[in-house]
Parts: structure tokens; C-alpha cells; sequence
């Protein structure tokens, strides 16, 4: 094998794809990315046997063929170059990189031990706008659970409805759900699919650089999606995602509103000097407009503040995690937020004021 | 030789010809799942795996099953999720590191409704294993746990009483888990009184009364939380009686919860009364110290910072009634513990604990006492305090004079003359009397424990 090619479409090329390996000391191979030349296209491949992801660049292919070497130092190595023009020579599993000025051996993998990417049948196929996807991605894989204990809580649900697609997160303490409105997609056998968190992490990285549409192909348990840049491969988590439309609370106890700006500086604020419980209280004052939010650390000191709000319904005292609602609250664009506290038990609903397309459930804390 | 043993011995075959390596990656969580005369299907856990094996394997693996089965044809591949326990663990070593992740404490509520099995309504939340007994409720466990063994034949219906937060729902939600863990095919349903009576209104509503039927006539286990409040709505009483009847004479399990014993809950058809009582009758009484105390323990086992003892020797000294509020209790000290980073002192738990533990205690006076009792016995008060020496009045009179003796703490010349100028001596006789009744005759302790709460809460 031998190609030229430029550096820095070569370094974004790896970069792209070396997330998606995996350091396993059984199989080292997982730890590479396998190249492989052929007619005018360098197409670089990536697995940890649960996501693969593959990614091209333009070069001159010289002769075809494929190597597979370690990311970590092929990454690290290309992006320390300086020079523009770099060319691999393949010397058995090794490589020789050269560039104007430097020559480099690097120790390559058994090709034949790279795992091959499974096919994914085409049972459904669609097309959605990628930055769309993205932002609800963002927007919604703060909310899921980190532990793998049920993994369908470790996964984004995505539901068709009429139109409409809906990108949903629980770790079963918050909620949060982004809708993309205005498709025109109907799906014949999947409903919805769930997406595990590392791949929609992985995703969003993907997408960051992609414009238009993305293509997505599914079938049960697995999942590829087409960008102009990339092709991931990935498995669906089985399950049930949780009936989670009749926890959305329709009713408030109190409806609130408040400016942003102020809510987020207090609650960093709060974050220096809450306790290990991460508890806040919150009290709200229909008469005086105002919201105070409370926090004590017995090692570090005290804080309060009284912020004024727009209120309806009735006082409320309620304490939460302050990280849930700074992530909630983080989330939302424009100037003010609403808060929708249900009861002093309840959940608080959060999302832009006016806004639609995007909210976020938190549940309170009993202390 | 079964399809596990066969591929037990086509794995230690493949692994001498392929590294350590490649084999546990590739043959880790693999099982035969299918078997014919001449196609073998191969369970995979993922994707890869399956490409894998088709693509590399697949010589190694029909060779080895061939010197086995010789008129094999050809295996086949198919992903399964379910995670299947086998055979490669021998050779697999665990080098699995559990991600730490930091789980929110105690005091972060959530979305319960998450927990809920959607078809059965169950809580896996409730089961045996973390359920206390002792003394007091040791019938009610011994019941439950043999229903779950035969079910629908030994004890049906179960019915278990007892007062308000002694973990009647635990345990009745704790069949349900068990027998769908045993077999879980088994269709179980969990409910209240009140969604039963629910649902037959909205059944009625849309003229769907035969699906009603359909719908709670196909359970192997029905259970019926509070069938307490069944009492006095006949409609629902007529169609839970024949939905009882079809269930039980189909040897389907019913088991039952209720705040007091069948013959004691007003109200309550005849016929559905009898046939409460027709299996098994358990209660659950209120718990003794030393079970307050280990249920204290074994709930704070898994806490930090663990209380000392004698702290949760006090919160089970302080609260005696109800393991709901002994619950409460604790996890109020725990959160105090946590904010404050320290142990709390016994002074401070008395403190926290009088806060909480002073609930607004409700005036008792003579006359709500008179006025319940009459309601009771449904006699009008003006008997009480006439001379009148009948059977139906003087029961309820010596009732109301061992209350207002026992809970309202008059002396006994008060009481004598609260009751038309009787002497002293008559409410002496009275108090004595009923103290000694409770104790043979459990028919009036339930009905004296009902009239207190009736007193108390109303």
C-alpha cells in the first residue's frame, strides 16, 4: 500500500474516528484504525466491537491495500507534523511515514484480526437534518443515566410521531425531551429505537462539521447513520423505554419566571457552597416576586439569595440538586426561563419562556 | 448429549486452535439455542461477534460440531440481547472493572412511576428478602410465602389486615415478585380497591363491561390492596363477588389486604364477607421493639455514615407504632447526619425527632367519645344514660366507660356520674370488665381498635 496525502485532512480524519476505539488488553487490534486505499480514497475504519465508525479523505493512491496501526500513536505522531505532504508506505504490517523532512517505521496489526463491520439491513430508512439531530442530542444525553444498570435509561429513546421526531433522556431523577418538528418520515416497523449514550455521544462529535441531511438506516438492534463525512455503525439497545408522557406534568402548583442570566450566576454561585447532598431550597413568594434560594456547607459557609420573578399560584418550598436544575436551566435559549412546579413532591418542568420544542423534568430532593 | 455439553466441547476444541485472545473476545457469551438434524443455531451477542464467526470461525466451529453430529449441514448465526450465563466464564477471567459511578443519595426523589411493571402493577422494589418478620407479623409471612409455593390451592383467598404502614403492601407485592420470579409466565395483577371499582366505572361509562370482565378474569394471581374500601358500593361489591367466584373456582389465586378483618368491615355484602373468610385469615399486629430495631438496622446497614446504636435504639424506643414514620425517622436523621458531615448526638435526635414526632394531637373529649360509640353500635344516646339494663345498650355503655376510663383518663366517680348518677363502682365494674373481654375475645379488641381510630382520626 502507498499514498499521499495532506496533513491536516489526515489529522481530522483520525480524530473523528479514534474516539471509537477501545484499549482492551485481550484485543489489541481494538486499539487501531485500519486504513485502507483504494481508488483514489483513503478510507479510515475504527471499532471497540460496539460502535464502529468510518471516515475518508481524498490522496493519491499510489498502490491499493490496507494496514492497521495503533491510534493512539498514529494520532498523536500526525498531529505533532509539520510539514504538508505526508506519504505511508506499507512494509509488511509496518508503515513508513514520510514527509519532506522526517521518515518514520511504525508497527503495525494483523490485518486479518481487524473486525469486520456488520451489515445493517435496511428495514427502515430515512433522512433527517443533522444539526437538528445534534442540538437534541445535546440537549437531552445530560439527562440520561450514567450506569449501565438499566440500559435503557443509558440510551436515548427516539420516537416517530405524525411529523414529528422526538429525542428523549431519563436517568429516572430528570427528564429531558428535544422535538424536531416538520419531518415528513414514516417508519413501518420501528416505532422507535434507543440509542446507548456512547453512541450518542459519539454522534454528536460526528455531527459537529456536518450540514444538510443525514441518512439512517435501522433495523432491530442495529443502527448506521451516513454523513458527508462519516459512517457510524452501532447496536440499539433492546427494551422498553419508560412510559414517560404521564409523568410530564400538565397543572402547576406555581408557574415562574426568571431571567436566565441571574438564575444560572446564582446557582454557580451555589454550586461553591452547597452541601455534599448538592441540596439547594428554593422558596417562592407569590406576594413579594421573588424566589430565595438557600444553601449551607458546614465546612465552607452559607448562602442565600432572593432573585425576582414573575409568579402565579401559590407559595412553595421545595429543595432540589442544584447541578440537575443548572443543567436543565443551561440548556435553554433565549433570555428567561419558566419553571412549572407541580407540587412540593412533584417534578419541576423547565423550558424557555414561550418556548416549545424542548423541556426538562427534574425531581425534587426530600431533606 | 444436551446442546450445552456439545458446545462445551466444541469451545475447549476451538480454543486450542485460535489465541486466548480471539477466543474470549468472539466466543464469550455464545450458547447453541437451536438444534435440528441438520442445522445447528448459534446465539451471539452482538453484530460483530455474528460477522465474525461467519466470516473467520465458521470452518473451526462446523469442523469441531461435525466430528460430533456427522450429518450436520450447516450452522447458523442469530444475535440475542439476552445475556445468557455459560460456559466460557471457566476460561474468562472477569478483568471487568465496574464503572464508578456516582448514584444520587437517599434524598433525590424520582420518577416512581418508573418502577412500576406496567402489566402487573408491581413494585420489584417489595420482595421476601427485604422484608422483616417477627412475631408479630410471622403468620401473615408464612401465608404469603406458601401461596406463592401452590399456588390457588392452599390458602385461597388470603386476606391479611393490620394497621396503617406495617407493610401489608410489601408483603402483598412481595407474592406478586416472587411467583413472577419462579415463573414468569405467570400473569399477575396488582391493584387497589379503588382501581378495581375505577375501572368498572369506566367500564359502565363505555358500555365495555364484558372486556372488564375478560380483562381481570384472565389473571393467575389477582391482588387487591384496601379491599377495605370495597364497603358500601354494592355495584362494585356484585362484580367483584362473581369476578372472586370465576377466579377461585378456576383454582386462581386471590390474595387480599385490608385495615381490619372481614367480619368488621361495614357495609360489606354477606356473601363476600363469607367468602373472604373462607381461606385465610393473617394479621399483621404492630411490631415489637426488637423488630423495630432490626428493621432500623437492616435499613441503615448500607448507609454512611451508619448510626451508632444507641441511636437507633432510641428512634425504635420513640416511634412504636407504625414502620412507615420509623422509616421516616431514620432517613430524617440520616439526612441530617449527611449535611451536617457528623454523627448527631443523642440530645439532637431527641429534638429532631420531638419535631417531627409531635403531631397535633387531636382533643378527645367525653362527649366525641359518647357520640362514636353510639354512632358505632348505631344506638341513640339518650339509652346511655338511662337505667336501662338490655343487652344492646349495656354492651356499648361499658364500652364507653372503659374509654373514657383507658383514653380519656376520668376518674371513675366523673364517669359515673358522666352516665346518669351512677356510683363508682359501676364504672369500676365496667372498666374491669371490658379489660378482661379484650383479652379472650378478639371480636371486641378489633371492634374497640376501630372505634379508637374512628375517635382519633375523625
Amino acid at each position: 500500500m502507498k499514498f499521499t496525502c495532506i496533513r491536516e485532512q489526515l489529522r481530522r480524519s483520525i480524530l473523528l474516528v479514534e474516539k471509537s476505539t477501545a484499549r482492551k488488553i485481550t484485543l489489541p487490534i481494538l486499539g487501531s484504525i485500519l486504513f485502507s486505499a483504494e481508488k483514489g480514497k483513503i478510507t479510515l475504519t475504527t471499532t471497540n466491537l460496539e460502535i464502529g465508525t468510518e471516515t475518508w479523505l481524498s490522496g493519491k493512491v499510489l498502490e491499493e491495500g490496507k494496514i492497521a496501526l495503533p491510534a493512539r500513536i498514529v494520532g498523536a505522531y500526525i498531529s505533532g507534523l509539520s510539514d504538508e505532504h505526508i506519504t505511508f508506505t506499507s512494509q509488511g504490517e509496518n508503515i513508513i511515514i514520510t514527509t519532506a523532512s522526517t521518515k518514520t517505521l511504525i508497527k503495525g496489526y494483523p490485518i486479518d484480526d481487524f473486525p469486520l463491520l456488520p451489515k445493517v439491513k435496511k428495514d427502515e430508512e430515512f433522512r433527517l437534518p443533522a444539526q437538528e439531530v445534534r442540538r437534541g442530542l445535546i440537549k437531552t444525553v445530560l439527562a440520561a443515566a450514567t450506569s449501565d444498570i438499566k440500559p435503557e435509561l443509558s440510551s436515548i429513546l427516539c420516537k416517530f410521531s405524525k411529523n414529528a421526531l422526538k429525542i428523549t433522556a431519563t436517568d429516572s431523577f430528570r427528564l429531558a425531551e428535544y422535538t424536531i418538528s416538520g419531518l415528513f418520515i414514516t417508519v413501518k416497523n420501528l416505532p422507535y429505537i434507543l440509542i446507548p449514550i456512547r453512541t450518542a455521544i459519539e454522534l454528536i462529535r460526528l455531527l459537529e462539521i456536518e450540514t444538510g441531511e443525514i441518512e439512517v438506516v435501522a433495523t432491530s438492534g442495529q443502527i448506521m447513520i451516513h454523513g458527508d463525512r462519516f459512517t457510524l455503525i452501532s447496536r440499539l439497545t433492546e427494551g422498553a423505554f419508560p412510559d414517560y408522557e404521564r409523568i410530564v406534568p400538565q397543572k402547576f402548583a406555581a408557574e415562574v419566571v426568571v431571567e436566565k442570566e441571574l438564575l444560572v450566576s446564582t446557582l454557580r454561585a451555589i454550586s461553591l457552597f452547597s452541601s455534599k447532598l448538592n441540596d439547594v431550597s428554593l422558596a417562592l413568594h407569590v406576594v413579594g416576586m421573588s424566589m430565595k434560594l438557600k444553601t449551607a456547607n458546614v465546612d465552607v459557609g452559607e448562602y442565600s439569595a432572593d432573585i425576582p420573578i414573575q409568579i402565579s399560584g401559590e407559595d412553595l418550598e421545595i429543595s432540589f440538586n442544584h447541578r440537575y436544575l443548572f443543567d436543565g436551566i443551561q440548556q435553554i435559549e433565549g433570555k428567561s426561563v419558566f419553571l412549572g412546579f407541580s407540587s412540593a413532591t412533584g417534578p419541576v418542568l423547565i423550558k424557555e419562556h414561550n418556548g416549545a420544542g424542548y423541556f426538562y423534568l427534574a425531581m425534587p430532593m426530600k431533606v | 448429549m444436551t446442546n450445552e455439553e456439545l458446545w462445551q466441547t466444541v469451545l475447549s476444541e476451538i480454543e486450542l486452535s485460535i489465541s486466548k485472545a480471539n477466543f474470549i473476545t468472539w466466543f464469550r457469551n455464545t450458547s447453541i439455542i437451536g438444534n435440528d438434524s441438520s442445522t445447528i443455531t448459534v446465539s451471539v451477542p452482538n453484530a460483530f461477534t455474528k460477522e465474525w464467526l461467519e466470516n473467520k470461525y465458521h470452518k473451526y466451529i462446523l469442523h469441531a460440531l461435525r466430528t460430533n453430529n456427522p450429518s450436520l449441514r450447516n450452522v447458523a448465526y442469530t444475535i440475542s440481547t439476552v445475556p445468557i450465563k455459560q460456559a466460557v466464564h471457566a476460561v474468562i477471567d472477569i478483568s471487568h472493572k465496574k464503572e464508578k459511578t456516582e448514584q444520587p443519595g437517599e434524598e433525590q426523589l424520582e420518577f416512581q412511576e418508573f418502577n412500576v411493571d406496567k402489566e402487573t402493577n408491581l413494585n420489584p422494589r417489595y420482595t421476601f428478602d427485604n422484608f422483616i418478620v417477627g412475631s408479630f407479623n410471622e403468620l401473615a409471612h408464612a401465608a404469603a410465602k406458601s401461596v406463592v409455593k401452590s399456588i390457588g390451592t392452599i390458602y385461597n383467598p388470603l386476606f391479611i389486615y393490620g394497621g396503617v404502614g406495617l407493610g401489608k403492601t410489601h408483603l402483598l407485592q412481595a407474592i406478586g415478585n416472587e411467583a413472577r420470579k419462579e415463573n414468569p409466565n405467570i400473569k399477575v395483577r396488582y391493584l387497589s380497591s379503588e382501581t378495581f371499582t375505577n375501572d368498572l366505572i369506566a367500564a359502565i361509562q363505555n358500555n365495555e363491561q364484558q372486556r372488564f370482565k375478560d380483562h381481570y378474569r384472565r389473571f393467575d394471581i389477582l391482588i387487591i390492596d384496601d379491599i377495605q374500601f370495597i364497603a358500601g358500593k354494592a355495584r362494585t361489591q356484585e362484580e367483584f363477588f362473581h369476578t372472586f367466584n370465576t377466579l377461585y373456582e378456576n383454582n386462581k389465586q386471590v390474595v387480599f389486604s385490608s385495615d381490619r378483618p372481614p367480619k368488621s368491615i361495614q357495609d360489606l355484602e354477606e356473601r363476600l364477607r363469607s367468602r373472604f373468610e373462607a381461606g385465610l385469615i393473617a394479621d399483621i399486629s404492630d411490631p415489637d421493639y426488637e423488630t423495630r430495631l432490626a428493621i432500623l438496622k437492616s435499613k441503615s446497614e448500607t448507609k454512611k455514615p451508619e448510626p451508632p446504636a444507641e441511636i437507633l435504639e432510641y428512634i425504635a424506643s420513640a416511634i412504636d407504632k407504625n414502620i412507615r414514620e420509623l422509616e421516616g425517622a431514620l432517613n430524617l436523621i440520616l439526612a441530617r447526619m449527611r449535611i451536617s458531615g457528623k454523627n448527631l448526638s443523642l440530645e439532637e435526635v431527641q429534638l429532631v425527632l420531638s419535631q417531627v414526632n409531635t403531631r397535633p394531637k387531636r382533643i378527645i373529649t367525653a362527649s366525641k367519645i359518647i357520640k362514636e360509640v353510639c354512632t358505632f353500635y348505631d344506638i341513640n344516646e339518650r339509652h346511655l344514660f338511662e337505667r336501662s339494663r338490655r343487652r344492646e345498650i349495656v354492651k356499648p355503655r361499658q364500652i364507653a366507660m372503659y374509654l373514657l376510663r383507658e383514653d380519656f383518663h376520668g376518674s371513675y366517680p366523673y364517669i359515673g356520674q358522666k352516665f346518669g348518677g351512677r356510683d363508682h363502682t359501676t364504672a369500676i365494674h365496667a372498666y374491669e370488665k371490658i379489660s378482661r373481654d379484650l383479652k379472650k375475645d378478639p371480636k371486641l379488641a378489633d371492634e374497640i381498635k376501630i372505634l379508637k381510630e374512628t375517635i382519633y382520626n375523625s
